[in-house]
């Protein structure tokens, strides 16, 4: 015979129908001798009977609505976002690009030779870039 | 609908919004219920499982048929649930020795006197949602699924990424701790 403590251990388990058959019998045949242990089943089922008496919410008529309207808002949203991510990467790639070719094909002086800001054209937009920054920091 | 399940996980994930309504209605009183009894307040408990709903819209793509849907869906809200509490945005019921001591007495006086059955019926229900919301979160939420929405002990298990025999603990001590507070109505 299992040890009460033990016993009592698994009466949830018990009752819920979850352990492996050999084990419920065992525990069947322990609480037809001990009245200590039945009187915890009793108890444990008593509270799995209160916590029937909660009665259920229901959810407001405009829920699922709701939860549409939601989800609709969020795939606009994210269909922005992919074609904002889609302009801003094509946008950054032309401006590269613009610079490149302004350097490669001798519109201005090299990069390489650059030694501090004040070395960029003018012209071009990283010279205008600096410019702007300074105009805003006076 | 077990096994139209993927089918419409796999619309909900093109972003088919009528499968996704489906997906809404039937599993909103199930949803809504797990997140009430949770937080013991159905305007937090609404907030939630719009947010659950939410997060299925936009992880569709991740859903692995392979996994039950029903599982996979509570694991959401479970995680939710649990960072809800974990962030503080939720007002946590603890069961008052004063409240518990005041309703118990209506209670019993209604018992003898009063033919207001169903106003100590909600009485009771309020006194036992106190005490639900005073058990440790881990306990709540594993006597919660398994005892209003169905769920074996080993699909809890994997919805709490813990073993078996933890949720074994967790139910047990959630009913024993529920049998302490609600001792005077037993």
């Amino acid at each position: 015979m299992r040890a009460c403590k033990e016993v009592q251990e698994k009466l949830s388990a018990f009752i819920d129908n979850e352990l492996p058959p050999p084990e419920h019998s065992l525990i069947e045949r322990h609480l037809k001798q001990c009245q200590f242990c039945t009187q915890e089943e009793k108890s444990l089922r008593k509270i799995n009977d209160l916590l029937d008496s909660i009665p259920d919410e229901s959810p407001v008529p405009t829920f699922a609505s709701t939860a549409v309207q939601r989800a609709a808002a969020w795939k606009r949203c994210d269909y922005v976002k992919e074609y904002l991510y889609m302009y801003a990467v094509a946008f950054v790639s032309l401006l590269f690009k613009a610079e490149y070719d302004a350097t490669t094909k001798g519109r201005y002086p090299a990069y390489r030779h650059l030694r501090n800001f004040d070395d960029f054209p003018p012209e071009s937009l990283s010279g205008i870039y600096i410019g702007l920054i300074r105009e805003v920091s006076k | 609908m077990d096994k139209a399940e993927s089918k419409i996980m796999a619309a909900v994930a093109e972003g088919n919004l009528s499968a996704f309504r489906e997906i809404v209605e039937c599993y909103q009183n199930s949803l809504l219920n797990y997140a009430y009894r949770y937080t013991g307040d159905k305007a937090a408990a609404e907030d939630i499982a719009q947010e659950v709903f939410l997060r299925v819209f936009k992880t569709a793509k991740d859903y692995q048929p392979l996994a039950s849907f029903k599982t996979w869906l509570f694991k959401i809200a479970t995680n939710l649930c649990l960072n809800e509490l974990r962030d503080n945005r939720l007002h946590r019921n603890t069961i008052d020795i004063f409240d518990l001591n005041e309703a118990g007495f209506v209670a019993l006086a209604s018992n003898r006197f009063s033919p207001e059955k169903q106003t100590e019926d909600r009485q009771l229900s309020t006194i036992l949602m106190k005490a639900l919301n005073s058990l440790p979160e881990k306990q709540r939420v594993a006597l919660l699924l398994h005892k209003y929405d169905g769920f074996s002990y080993v699909e809890i298990s994997r919805m709490m990424s813990c073993s078996v025999s933890a949720v074994e603990s967790l139910i047990h001590r959630a009913r024993q701790g529920l049998k302490k507070q609600m001792s005077p109505y037993l």
